[in-house]
């Protein structure tokens, strides 16, 4: 009986010391004559065909796929199936006598980790076994270095925090997954106004913000489409009127706290509730139920002159509303000028249109200026 | 109560109190009698100081049982010993369709206020039928306390309660294992708040952590231990901050106490732990009651897991035995899991 | 709650009491029973009931040896004849069983269940005997010298709590006397298809000296039932009384399967009828009684709840 013959990955160029063996043309275990096309390989520049220099029975040793060094074994073609078995088994690397000790990860690390491309060796855990937190901790300081570091005009200034690393890649998802667009409204802030007095009256606080919240509350229900997304052809709309508002940390980092179920809650509910969850985000520390899972948001850079602004909706999200600053305007009719400030709204444009959102913005309006009963 | 007392002596103590303070008192049970003093030595030296108030009985848990209904009816505060939890069944007609049902009715116009006694558990290679935890099989039936004593509180107290705080029969579980085991009245890196209120007069202990809880495990009798030893692992090898609470009422649930304890505290996870088999057991019972608590309050879920033995008869092997019945490992990777 | 003074009771009788006075009471039993059904037929009561009907006369003698200032009673699910016997209390247990909260557990133990001073009973086969070994037992340690009358049929004799019960009766010498009323027949069950040996030989076992009677004679019964409180009280040990009678009426309702030419036979000789005979001329009047005293408590009881 003839030896085995084995097929190897030829050098097709100087440069390459790999091939990639991008697909097989005759399947595992089947007979082969001599000059049959058994594989397709690719490399750098070029793509190859390999063909069969004995007939027999063919062996596959690597997948298709696999990346193969020069003079690796691809396959085998043995005069049967055993030859070409015995072949391929005395080239393998040993099977490990013992199987290696699986990473002691929970089944939620893991199941984070898969979802989310990590690989668990990467992972520092805290204590003996890898979790949730763990993972989660490790996505935020995902990072590679690219150009820049070779580029001369630039200086290294520092590494990027956990927390810019964070924002710079939820927000470059949230871009990819939605077709986004703004639109500007002139928001009436009288009927704001009208409630801080009145709660000011009763001894309690509340800021514009918590107002917009309350309006929200009140809006947003009827205008599903901005509380809904889309996954792969599917709609799906929040169950919750949860919203995130944007705080800032001493420290310069941007949080965005969740007050949630805003349209159970009274106006003096939303801003204790508010109230806590900025005072927790100040000093960085926002504990996992009040962070994430909300279905909108609002942000607001109330220093003066700022007209407006443009925010991007973050992850999981189809909408967000920006404020700008206050100033004070002759309003269209009434006499004497009263304070508004331009509110835009980021949508994603394959959920609504700028009709949908206008009149959402008029609504919220409404709701905010209508008369108290 | 010093620190050297263990579960089994305290339990001692605590009859031997009783026959002293009431001459209503009479415990009945098998082979109470000294010098062999009970199976487990629970009522070891009473007999020879109560003579004519320790009663042994023949084999007989339905006799005994329905005697002792009949003394607590005309007045007497009955102690009946079931030697092997195992056994509660014989007597089950009595407690339920007797003991626990006399004062209602008979429109309040009676009291039992009988406790039956008995030693729950396995862990000594006793075999199928001498090592089950049937406590749950009692738990919800109207007019009957089920009760728990562990290490951590006062056993000989809990059991003098059980004799004179309440005019109900009440269950007494105790655990066979249990029985060795020293009192303990500080646990490192915890605050021990005890909680016990009118509507729930049998005492929770909760062993609050000196960090955030990240998670809560809820015990009884016997598996506190168990629950400790799990505790400190979380702490010192994952660094994850667990609460404890040791339940001593298992029946009627002691809702106010969970109430007390969920009030500032929001764990991601809880995790009961039992020796019997969960399915429909107290851990679900347990489960119950925190969601039906947090119903109006704030939403995110918690991870909910059970711990108990495998549903399977217990192996007298104790090689066997130890995988069926829950270990501290179980303990573990329930909570991890949560994580 | 318990209308004690409704004035609608029966006078119950002791070891003194004349025949007549002995009749009125098993009469007024009958006749309360008999009501029952009646007031179950016209669907006014619910749930169901056992009636004692053929069994008064062994309520009746039985009872009437007992010192009511503190002699103990644990009946079963056939107690009427044995509550009325006791206290003569029509009213709260006509009531008890309408459901009403004038009734003697306020409606929440019904025909089975009821307890007025030491009168028990459950209507779980075997374990009220069970509890009343455990009452005698109480009665012992008080040194009230109380006897304990438990009152079980041939049929509870199936249990086997009934044989822990009377070993430790006998064992830890009790004042108690087990009244086993041996009818026959435990609901649709003739005896010889349910018990293996016999009655008297099982209390014999225990060393529970045991007296048998024809329950349809009243003298015979009130002597023997005499002798066995007598000697429990004394002797401080158990003793047992088997009373012969045939059940007339129905296991409760409907469900009474026996030969129709029995039940005809047996009526025949419904020891009621044969003492009422006995009493004589005083009879009539007595009757009359009876229905105006049951007349008045089944009015009380369609009546507004107070």
């Amino acid at each position: 009986m003839p030896e085995p013959w084995v097929l190897r990955a030829p050098r097709i160029n100087a440069n390459d010391d790999c091939v990639t063996l991008t697909r097989w043309l005759t399947a595992d275990q089947s007979a082969v004559s001599a000059g049959d096309r058994l594989a397709e390989i690719e490399t750098e520049k070029a793509t190859s065909e390999l063909a069969a220099e004995i007939g027999g029975i063919l062996r596959h040793a690597v997948p298709a796929g696999a990346v193969v060094p020069i003079g690796a074994p691809l396959a085998y073609v043995g005069a049967t199936l055993a030859a070409a078995e015995d072949a391929r088994r005395a080239a393998a690397p040993p099977v490990p006598l013992a199987p290696a000790s699986p990473l002691a990860a929970t089944a939620r690390a893991r199941a984070l980790a898969a979802a989310r491309g990590v690989d668990l060796a990467a992972v520092v855990p805290s204590g003996a076994t890898i979790k949730e937190r763990d993972v989660e901790r490790h996505l935020a300081k995902d990072g590679a270095a690219g150009d820049a570091a070779h580029d001369p005009r630039l200086v290294l200034v520092g590494e990027a925090s956990p927390h810019q690393r964070r924002v710079a890649r939820d927000l470059r998802a949230a871009a990819q997954a939605g077709i986004f667009t703004t639109l500007a409204y002139r928001l009436d802030l009288r009927g704001p106004g009208r409630m801080i007095a009145a709660e000011l009256a009763h001894g309690r606080t509340a800021s514009l913000l918590v107002t917009l919240l309350w309006g929200l509350g009140r809006t947003l229900s009827a205008f599903p489409r901005l509380i809904s997304v889309l996954d792969r052809g599917m709609v799906y709309r929040y169950r919750n009127v949860d919203i995130a508002f944007a705080v800032r940390s001493a420290a310069g980092e941007l949080y965005a706290p969740v007050a949630r179920h805003v349209d159970r809650l009274s106006l003096d509910e939303i801003a204790r509730d508010c109230a806590r969850l900025a005072k927790q985000a100040m000093r960085g520390k926002l504990d996992a139920r009040d962070a994430g899972g909300a279905c909108f948001t609002v942000s607001a850079i109330p220093t003066p002159n700022v007209e407006s602004f443009v925010a991007l909706p973050p992850p999981a999200q189809t909408a967000i509303l920006a404020l700008g600053a206050t100033r004070s305007e002759a309003g269209d009719g009434h006499a004497g000028a009263h304070p508004v400030a331009t509110a835009t709204v980021t949508y994603d444009h394959a959920l609504c249109d700028g009709i949908y959102v206008a009149e959402f913005c008029a609504a919220l309006d409404r709701a905010l200026n209508a008369e108290p009963t | 109560m010093s620190q050297d007392t263990t579960v089994l002596a305290s339990l001692n103590a605590g009859l031997r109190a009783a026959l002293a303070a009431d001459e209503r008192v009479i415990i009945l049970g098998e082979d109470v009698l000294d010098p062999y003093g009970g199976a487990f030595k629970v009522t070891h030296g009473l007999s020879a100081q109560f003579s004519d108030r320790v009663l042994t009985t023949p084999i007989s848990e339905a006799g005994i049982v329905a005697v002792a209904t009949g003394l607590a009816l005309r007045g007497f505060r009955p102690v009946v010993e079931i030697m092997f939890g195992d056994f509660l069944f014989l007597a089950g007609d009595q407690i339920v369709n007797h003991a626990a049902k006399y004062r209602a009715m008979f429109n309040d116009q009676v009291r039992v206020p009988l406790v039956i006694r008995t030693p729950s558990g396995g862990r000594r290679g006793y075999g199928p039928t001498h090592s089950q935890s049937l406590e749950k099989h009692f738990l919800g039936v109207p007019g009957l306390w089920v009760v728990a004593p562990n290490s951590l509180g006062d056993p000989g107290e809990l059991l003098r309660q059980a004799i004179f705080a309440v005019e109900d029969p009440v269950l007494f579980v105790e655990n066979k294992i249990g029985y060795g085991e020293p009192l303990r009245a500080a646990i490192p890196g915890y605050d021990i708040v005890r909680l016990a209120d009118g509507s729930a007069p049998f005492p929770t202990l909760w062993l609050q952590p000196q960090a955030p809880a990240d998670g809560l495990l809820v015990c009884y009798g016997g598996m506190t231990s168990f629950a400790l030893e799990a505790v400190m692992r979380l702490r010192e090898r994952e660094q994850l901050h667990v609460g404890l609470v040791v339940v001593s009422q298992l029946a009627p649930t002691p809702g106010s106490h969970f109430e007390a304890v969920l009030r500032d505290n929001v764990p991601a996870a809880v995790v009961t732990v039992e020796e019997a088999p969960a399915e429909g057991g107290w851990g679900a019972e347990i489960i119950a009651t925190i969601e039906q608590i947090r119903d109006s309050r704030d939403l995110v879920p918690i991870r909910y897991r059970r711990v108990g033995a495998n549903r399977t008869a217990i192996p007298s092997a104790r090689s066997l035995e130890d995988g069926v019945l829950p270990q501290v490992d179980d303990i573990l990777a329930a909570v991890l899991d949560c994580f | 709650m318990l209308a004690a003074n409704s004035g609608i009771r029966l006078a119950v009788t002791d070891r003194g009491s004349s025949l007549a006075d002995h009749y009125r009471l098993a009469a007024g039993i009958r006749a309360f029973e008999g009501m029952l059904l009646d007031q179950f037929a016209l669907g006014r009561i619910g749930g169901t009931t056992h009636t004692c009907i053929g069994q008064e006369i062994t309520a009746v003698a039985v009872t009437a040896a007992l010192d009511r200032e503190r002699d103990c009673v644990f009946s079963n699910h056939r107690g009427h004849g044995h509550f009325l016997a006791y206290c003569g209390e029509v009213f709260p247990l006509l009531a008890e069983i309408f459901g009403r909260p004038d009734g003697v557990c306020g409606g929440r133990g019904g025909s089975q269940h009821l307890h007025w001073r030491n009168f028990y009973s459950n209507g779980v086969q075997g374990g009220s005997v069970g509890n009343a070994v455990g009452v005698a037992l109480a009665e012992k340690t008080k040194c009230s010298g109380a006897v304990t009358c438990a009152w079980l049929g041939d049929g509870t004799f199936g249990e086997g709590l009934v044989y822990e019960a009377m070993n430790i009766a006998s064992l830890w010498r009790l004042p108690i006397v087990f009244t086993i009323e041996a009818n026959g027949i435990a609901q649709t069950t003739p005896t010889e298809m349910q018990l293996a040996g016999s009655l008297a030989a099982r209390c014999r076992a225990f060393d529970i000296p045991v007296e048998e009677v024809s329950g349809t004679d009243l003298a015979q019964t009130l002597a023997a039932a005499t002798r066995a409180i007598d000697a429990a009280r004394a002797e401080l040990r158990p003793r047992a009384l088997i009373s012969h009678a045939i059940r007339l009426g129905p296991h409760s309702k409907g469900d009474d399967t026996r030969d129709p030419a029995f039940l005809q036979a047996a009526w025949s000789h419904d020891p009621l009828a044969a003492l009422r005979r006995e009493v004589g001329a005083a009879a009539d009047a007595i009757d009359r009684e009876i229905t105006a005293l049951m007349h008045d408590a089944l009015a009380r009881a369609d009546g507004a709840v107070p």
